[in-house]
């Protein structure tokens, strides 16, 4: 089976349409697949950390092939986008030729397979936040790092993903935007909260929404819950950025406009969370960074 | 006589899962049963995340009274910007462990909710 990569991908709605249609197209499991780049002239980074998932789970059940020209190389529709997966380590990650070149405004393409919280942790202060595009003090980091780092662990407690999770990252100096996009192949937080809650015929959208109470998880035990994605959209609203989850078809987006919870047509067993973070060091802030309460209790 | 647990040394400058808070509850839950103080000392520590504070501290609500948790645990050296996100922690744990009627009630509303929609 053969896959033409299309030409532009880019990370609207309709672009993920795309990109989880491309799971679709191999649902009945070939035995071989063959990827080809050779029209394809622009991807970002939500594109790159899906199709490197993509290729991850393809080979658990296919023998993948990229194409490649007969000098060995990746022909790519465009040099630039070649240029890209080898500054974002894309190429290399996966094995695939490549040479040598600086990062650019790219973040690594990175997989993990397991929990390596300290890894991802020195990945986002340094790869994400540590570059100069955001000019943020170190305790700043620490507080936006904490809640994309319960989002990278949720998928270790609760996808069950075969291939983990992967993510890419990139910098877009004329948009003043630094995206990042985490993306695991498993069951999804629908399908979790569905079970938890023992309603199986709860929409997509609600469960996403329920997910986002303040005092919700799927996590069973004895503690209290979870306030990560509570803390992200926090933040989020305050800095203008902008939170999108995808997952099964419930889709997210919240910014300081709008908290926007929708079902989709297009299904993705999985879940893609991808903040927008507006480099404007004037939104910097958190509501109440300066609370000098003492009485903690 | 005051113990003093430096969170640094004990799990490291990533406090993040809820089993590395659990090993913080394990050292504070047994002295605040028994009334004696205990500063949780959070220098050097860079990144929190609130899986980690509900266990560690949000737990301590469950048999610990609020007014004993003011008067044996000190917490000290946090950095500015998780202040009111222990503080949402922390009101979250009250309101979860304040009773066995409000937890029960906590569980309902949000499988009404749930429900409704």
């Amino acid at each position: 089976m053969r896959i033409t990569i299309r030409p532009n991908v880019n990370d609207d709605t309709e672009d993920f349409d795309y990109l989880f249609g491309l799971l679709h197209q191999v649902k009945d499991r070939p035995s071989e697949l063959e990827l080809n780049f050779s029209k394809c002239v622009f991807l970002r980074q939500n594109a790159v950390a899906f199709l490197g998932g993509f290729i991850r789970l393809a080979q658990t059940f296919a023998q993948v092939k990229v194409s490649v020209n007969q000098h060995g190389k990746i022909h790519f529709g465009d040099e630039k986008v070649r240029k890209n997966l080898e500054r974002n380590g894309f190429l290399k990650t996966l094995g695939l030729p490549c040479g040598e070149a600086d990062s650019g405004n790219s973040i690594s393409y990175r997989e993990d397979r397991t929990r390596q919280q300290d890894a991802f942790t020195h990945y986002l202060r340094e790869d994400w936040l540590g570059r100069g595009w955001v000019h943020v003090t170190d305790t700043l980091k620490s507080f936006i790092i904490s809640p994309m780092l319960e989002a990278y662990i949720n998928v270790f407690d609760h996808a069950d993903s075969l291939i983990g999770v992967v993510s890419c990252g990139q910098h877009y100096p004329i948009r003043k935007e630094l995206k990042l996009t985490l993306i695991d192949f498993g069951v999804g937080i629908p399908f979790t909260v569905r079970e938890y809650l023992k309603k199986p015929d709860m929409k997509a959208s609600d469960a996403l929404q329920w997910a986002f109470q303040p005092g919700a998880t799927t996590k069973i035990g004895p503690l209290t819950r979870g306030l990560g994605l509570k803390e992200l959209k926090r933040f989020v609203k305050t800095n203008q950025g902008k939170l999108e989850i995808y997952s099964d078809r419930g889709y997210v987006c919240i910014d300081h406009t709008r908290e926007d919870f929708r079902d989709r047509i297009t299904q993705f067993k999985g879940t893609v969370v991808q903040i927008t973070l507006n480099c404007d060091e004037q939104l910097y802030t958190t509501d109440n960074e300066f609370d000098t309460d003492e009485s903690w209790f | 006589m005051m113990t003093h647990l430096k969170v640094r040394e004990i799990i490291g400058e990533n406090c993040i899962t809820s089993d590395d808070g659990q090993k913080i509850y394990d050292l504070v839950h047994p002295e605040m049963q028994a009334q004696h103080p205990v500063e949780l000392d959070f220098s050097e520590v860079k990144i929190f995340a609130s899986p980690f504070l509900n266990a560690a501290i949000g737990q301590l609500l469950r048999d610990t009274p609020p007014d004993d948790l003011n008067s044996y645990l000190k917490i000290n050296n946090l950095l500015p910007v998780m202040r009111p996100v222990l503080k949402r922690v922390i009101e979250n744990a009250k309101a979860y462990y304040g009773d066995e009627k409000n937890r029960q009630a906590v569980d309902e509303a949000l499988n009404n909710k749930a429900a409704e929609e």
